[in-house]
């Protein structure tokens, strides 16, 4: 017989309702308008790491993809002038599995018209606060963390330094990272995934802003300081919550990171994707002084009633649906 | 070959012709950045344990490994054989391969044997099994209270702790994962 029940408890189920009634109730607060943008849309995001699922619509023609994530429709209406809006949807991520991430989950993203990021870790603060009963959030800069925590600075990185910190840490670094020709955003990366982050906001939230600019992705480059980007990240209790910009509004500027995206996409052999006009069109049209983040519903789930595992807060995880 | 999609515990994967079985597999994504796998794995003929990461995509080979449910003959001077019941083929194993398992051992007894490229590797018994008491002190009537307990030799010369009620010739139930007294068996 099949395995038909859900994957989380009766109990869970009503957790969950009453964690989105307190989300809903706490944007209705302070004037933040709810929308809903589509699921399935004509473009993808162009991100180097990250894969949508593809949806065939009409039985001969093109593709269409799942969103990733709302933000290139959610600034859309931001550029139509919808002033501060958020939204509680689906997205979706191929090959995303593991303990903390299921290729379908629950996204939290919202921006805020004429605030900047600075101002929107205020809120993302204060949200958690009501959230997750937690206390008032640290904040790091990207640079000070890699020196506290791993010993290197971020913006002098070479395969040496990066491989003495994985020996003194006993961190195997995999293949592709210890050649000469390895990135070092990967190397980065690996550092924050499988160094840093577990032991990040273990007492409290901790931001970590002011992100390198080689992985601004969608945020500003900070104005007095081009080596770094408007962008932060939040943690808590060694989890990745969510990510913010200060956004980017300058069209010409997003054009060319599409095509650095693509071109980086295709060096490592994935397709490049179908820029989307409509977006880069809004973008010229104007996007207002804006930021805006994203965060992981489940696991504000997970942390706000002690779970360890993404599905068991999912009434059908991927193996279930 | 097995993508890092397909990873999970359990899994069993051959890295620099040695076969391991992965013991932790832990996926991550850090922010916009490349997600990996960290895993760990243990060697199935060394037991040696060896952390790994793979980049998300990568592929490990699947270790030529099968197991075989076979029956339990006899005992030799160390050298324990089997048989395959539907093909009547028999192997032999040493008294390390078969390692703590021995203490389980009976006689046509069903086991899974492991086999790497055609040799065996180990054998797994079934998680429970029913001995027969051929030593122990005398029993002590009524006492079910304490939760003392005394040694027991069994049919298969291991010596297990039951509690003190428990009597010579009887037989008793016994976890194999843990070598521990589970209850009388009803006879």
């Amino acid at each position: 017989m099949s395995d038909w029940r859900p994957g989380c408890t009766a109990d869970l189920l009503r957790k969950r309702a009453e964690l989105l009634q307190e989300i809903r109730s706490f944007f209705n607060k302070r004037g933040v308008l709810e929308v809903d943008t589509p699921t399935i849309s004509r473009f993808p995001a162009i991100d180097l790491h990250l894969d949508p699922l593809t949806v065939n619509t009409v039985s001969a023609g093109p593709v269409r993809y799942l969103i990733t994530s709302p933000e290139y429709h959610m600034k859309r209406l931001l550029c139509a002038g919808s002033g501060s809006i958020y939204q509680i949807c689906k997205a979706f991520r191929q090959d995303e599995s593991g303990q903390r991430h299921n290729p379908e989950f629950t996204m939290i993203e919202w921006y805020r018209a004429g605030w900047d990021h600075w101002q929107l870790m205020d809120e993302v603060d204060a949200l958690m606060q009501v959230l997750l009963r937690s206390t008032a959030a640290d904040r790091i800069s990207y640079d000070d963390m890699f020196q506290r925590q791993a010993g290197v600075d971020p913006f002098s990185l070479t395969a040496e330094s990066f491989l003495s910190c994985c020996e003194k840490h006993a961190l195997s670094p995999p293949g592709y990272l210890t050649g000469a020709d390895g990135s070092n955003d990967d190397r980065l990366n690996f550092l924050m995934g499988a160094l840093i982050e577990p032991s990040l906001g273990a007492e409290r939230p901790v931001f970590v802003h002011s992100y390198p600019a080689s992985q601004a992705s969608l945020a500003r480059i900070n104005p007095e300081n081009p080596q770094v980007s408007e962008r932060f990240e939040v943690f808590y209790k060694g989890m990745e919550l969510g990510n913010g910009f200060h956004e980017l509004a300058d069209a010409k500027e997003q054009a060319s990171r599409f095509k650095k995206e693509n071109r980086l996409r295709e060096k490592i052999g994935k397709p490049p994707f179908p820029v989307d006009d409509a977006f880069l069109a809004a973008l010229n049209h104007g996007l207002p002084d804006c930021a805006g983040i994203a965060m992981g519903f489940e696991r504000l789930f997970m942390l706000a009633h002690g779970v360890n595992d993404i599905e068991d807060v999912i009434p059908f995880s991927w193996d279930r649906s | 070959m097995y993508d890092t999609s397909e990873f999970r515990k359990g899994l069993r994967v051959e890295i620099d012709d040695q076969p391991y079985i992965m013991v932790e597999n832990q996926f991550v994504k850090p922010g916009k950045g490349q997600a990996f796998n960290r895993v760990r794995l243990k060697g199935l003929l060394s037991g040696n344990v060896l952390d790994r990461t793979y980049k998300s995509g990568e592929k490990v080979k699947k270790a030529d490994i099968n197991e075989q449910s076979m029956q339990f003959l006899y005992e030799a001077d160390g050298v324990y054989h089997f048989m395959d019941n539907n093909s009547y083929e028999q192997l032999e194993m040493q008294k390390e391969q078969i390692d703590d398992n021995w203490k389980w051992l009976l006689e046509e007894m069903m086991v899974d044997v492991l086999v790497y490229k055609g040799v065996p590797v180990s054998i797994t018994v079934p998680n429970f099994t029913v001995l027969e008491i051929t030593f122990c002190e005398p029993g002590m009537k009524g006492d079910t209270a304490t939760s003392a307990t005394k040694p027991a030799t069994v049919s298969t010369g291991a010596i297990i702790y039951v509690p003190l009620f428990v009597n010579q010739n009887e037989k008793i139930k016994i976890d194999t994962r843990t070598g521990e007294y589970v209850e009388r068996a009803k006879s």
